[in-house]
């Protein structure tokens, strides 16, 4: 591998891991998520077009490989794992939830995304692709990748607006999407 | 009741926000939201969210990476042992006494980093280097006052959108500092998300930056983000 693809790979795993942390919302599983994109994306170097964005490219293989891993999983898993982050929330108790602070409630909200509304929103508002790169990173249409965008930003306004309604119910009607 | 539905439909405003929109199509929205409140409501929460949402995920890009994930792609390469990993910092984690501009500034950050690696070798360099490298460390130091000074003074008075701006008259260096939302955190207290725009040797490089208003009115910085040379404005 060129040793310049190598150093943009590396000073670019700060931002893969963050797109990471956004899809799989939990810092080990963005961890294990960004090796094996890693590792895939090496393994077929060769497919990435010089002059086009590497960033973008390894994007795409860390969301097909996060997509991969999740219908791999069971359900349940999954399902579990949100029901216990919140009840972990609910211990802190009101107050606990009141100091947290707007940067906390929005990646909350992002958090509480359907899937493939969070991908679009770390792609657009986190990691700032245009639409267009986003959408092929996403390897969708201009068309569906602006509908997720904008149910996910008036979700993320709702959910901001109104904590109180990303309470259970929010988090369980999302997990239908999963 | 007339007014409880907005001109513009929502997808034509969120891509507003995010700059999607042809110069034309966006003055035509920009005309709408002098008349329609709620569609400029609207876009003041989306822009507000959006850069929330920027910010929020900020601490990974200043986290140190595992060195597992930095070996796949070293471990790929024939050369792994020569990749000095001093060159490809993006974040750089020096926590600097002087403040957060040390941290903040990747220029400031490389040339601190070239003094420490320079003072080194002390022994071997002339009295006429080392002064020079002490008065280099000197007006690095006081460009970074006097930056975080105007930074200060542009949060605390400045509109958004109104930039101030600052110069060394050692170095050279200018810099200007734009407010670009403002708002108010769960307890009440003001943060604004800025834009810093700094020239070194002829370039310029951008920084976003969230500071909150302490109640002695110091602003101080919580995130920043530096804007990578391939995603130039």
């Amino acid at each position: 591998m060129d040793s310049r693809i190598e150093k943009e790979l590396l000073a670019l795993l700060p931002r893969f891991r963050r797109f990471a942390l956004g899809l799989t919302r939990n810092p080990g599983n963005a961890d294990d998520l960004v090796q094996s994109a890693l590792e895939k994306a090496i393994s077929r170097i060769d497919q990435w077009e010089p002059g086009t964005r590497l960033d973008s490219w390894v994007f795409r293989i860390i969301q097909t490989t996060h997509i991969d891993l999740i219908r791999g999983r069971k359900r349940n898993d999954s399902f579990l794992e949100v029901v216990k982050n919140q009840d972990e929330r609910s211990h802190d108790g009101e107050r606990a939830i009141e100091a947290r602070n707007s940067l906390d409630a929005v990646r909350h909200a992002i958090f509480n995304l359907p899937e493939e509304q969070r991908a679009v929103i770390m792609l657009v508002s986190v990691e700032g692709l245009s639409y267009k790169e986003a959408a092929e990173t996403l390897g969708i249409p201009m068309g569906t990748l602006t509908s997720r965008l904008v149910r996910g930003r008036n979700a993320l306004m709702h959910m901001m607006d109104s904590p109180e309604d990303a309470g259970p119910g929010e988090i369980n009607s999302n997990i239908s999407h999963l | 009741m007339k007014n409880e539905t907005m001109t513009i439909d929502e997808a034509t405003l969120i891509a507003y926000v995010d700059g999607e929109l042809d110069s034309a199509t966006a003055r035509e929205v920009e005309e709408r939201l002098g008349t329609d409140d709620i569609a400029k409501r609207f876009v003041e929460r989306q822009r507000e969210i959006s850069s929330l949402a920027r910010v929020a995920f900020n601490d990974t890009m200043h986290e140190e990476v595992p060195g597992h994930l930095k070996d796949v792609i070293n471990s790929n390469s024939n050369r792994a042992q020569q990749i000095d990993d001093t060159n490809i910092i993006v974040m750089p984690k020096k926590k600097r006494t002087s403040g957060n501009w040390g941290r903040a500034l990747p220029m400031a950050a490389a040339l601190a980093g070239l003094l420490i690696g320079v003072g080194g070798g002390y022994e071997f360099s002339d009295k006429k280097h080392q002064q020079n490298i002490k008065l280099a460390a000197l007006t690095l130091e006081q460009d970074n006052v006097s930056m975080g000074k105007t930074l200060n003074q542009a949060l605390e008075v400045n509109l958004s959108g109104a930039p101030m701006t600052w110069s060394s008259p050692d170095s050279g260096q200018s810099a200007s500092f734009t407010p670009v939302n403002t708002y108010q955190d769960k307890t009440g207290r003001f943060c604004r998300e800025y834009r810093k725009d700094i020239v070194v040797n002829g370039e310029t490089s951008s920084t976003f930056g969230l500071a909150c208003r302490s109640d002695k009115g110091k602003w101080e910085t919580r995130y920043l983000i530096f804007e990578n040379g391939d995603q130039s404005l």
